[in-house]
């Protein structure tokens, strides 16, 4: 791995090398490192390094592990799910609340209030006493009006 | 890759087993790989729980653009990541002398064989993250270069650059041990 390999060859040298199945070579690889002893060397030291590291036993899972991992995810899934749901069933409520105040909000607003367009003579003629009489009692003299 | 959709299917239409199902197929490789990444089993134990409960939170939103398993590793990196700053205390030193001493009566060879694969270790812990998931990814899951592209979220071109890397300072670092 000194730098020094060719750079057409240099993916080719790493995939062989680092093969799942193990170092393999293809026939076009093995026909360049035997004309290219750069490439060779950068073959045997990536062969040898990768080698060493697979060596590593795969570290082994404690007994038991498995069924208390499931047990944890299912207990803490299970509590998202419900804070989940507690979650949409708020936000579905906000939303109807938000539809309700857009409808109201649609809705123009009633004009002025305006005088019946049609009033009885007997209606108009009282109007002046109906007036006068709530603006006395709106004075509090109501009572000294009935003495 | 069918079960895989049906499954995600299933769950997504509120079936729950479904899940626990995705976790029974994905979580041996899952562990696997955060235990080459962190070195023991505590963080590992806790990284693999905290990758299916976000897979669990995310899957209604997987698009399915890569295989579940690239996702969940991609999560699994993630949450590697995340987890350096808040690496455990080292064990205490009488405890660390017990696990890597030999015992008295192991032969030599076993021995030797024993401290190489310390040495291999702890240079592989060593390495910088992302170059350490493209090596873990690679030579010890067998995962190819475009699978491990898509869950470094990079070019197959920088995973094989970031392998090469770490192959150049593993050689480095362990060349005392060649011929042992």
């Amino acid at each position: 791995m000194g730098g020094s390999s060719c750079p057409a060859y240099r993916d080719l040298v790493l995939e062989a090398a680092t093969d799942p199945a193990g170092p393999v070579l293809l026939r076009e690889l093995e026909a360049h490192l035997s004309v290219c002893g750069a490439c060779r060397a950068e073959w045997e030291s990536l062969r040898q390094v990768v080698a060493w590291v697979r060596e590593v036993p795969e570290p082994s899972v404690p007994p038991g592990f498995w069924y208390e991992l499931q047990g944890r995810l299912k207990r803490q899934a299970g509590q998202q799910g419900r804070r989940a749901r507690w979650a949409r069933a708020a936000k579905a409520a906000a939303l109807a609340v938000l539809a309700a105040l857009a409808v109201h909000r649609a809705t123009p607003p009633p004009g002025p209030l305006r005088e019946p367009e049609v009033v009885s003579p007997a209606v108009r003629a009282l109007l002046p006493q109906v007036s006068q009489l709530a603006q006395v009692w709106g004075a509090g003299l109501i009572g000294e009006v009935d003495r | 890759m069918e079960e895989d959709e049906r499954l995600v299917q299933a769950f997504r239409a509120g079936e729950e087993g479904a899940f626990a199902a995705l976790v029974i197929r994905y979580r041996e490789p899952v562990y696997r790989f955060l235990r080459r990444m962190t070195g023991n089993h505590e963080d590992a134990a806790d990284l693999t729980q905290e990758v299916f409960l976000r897979a669990y939170r995310g899957l209604g939103r997987f698009e399915g653009r890569c295989r579940v398993r690239t996702w969940l590793l991609r999560i699994a990196t993630n949450a590697c990541l995340d987890h350096r700053e808040r690496q455990r205390q080292p064990l205490p030193l009488e405890a660390a002398a017990a696990l890597s001493a030999p015992p008295e009566a192991e032969p030599d060879a076993l021995a030797e064989r024993r401290e190489r694969w310390r040495r291999v270790r702890e240079a592989v812990q060593a390495l910088p993250p992302r170059q350490r998931a493209a090596v873990v990814l690679r030579l010890y899951g067998g995962y190819p270069y475009k699978e491990i592209a898509e869950v470094l979220d990079c070019s197959e071109g920088t995973v094989k650059a970031a392998v090469f890397s770490a192959l150049r300072k593993l050689r480095r670092a362990l060349e005392v041990v060649k011929g042992g």
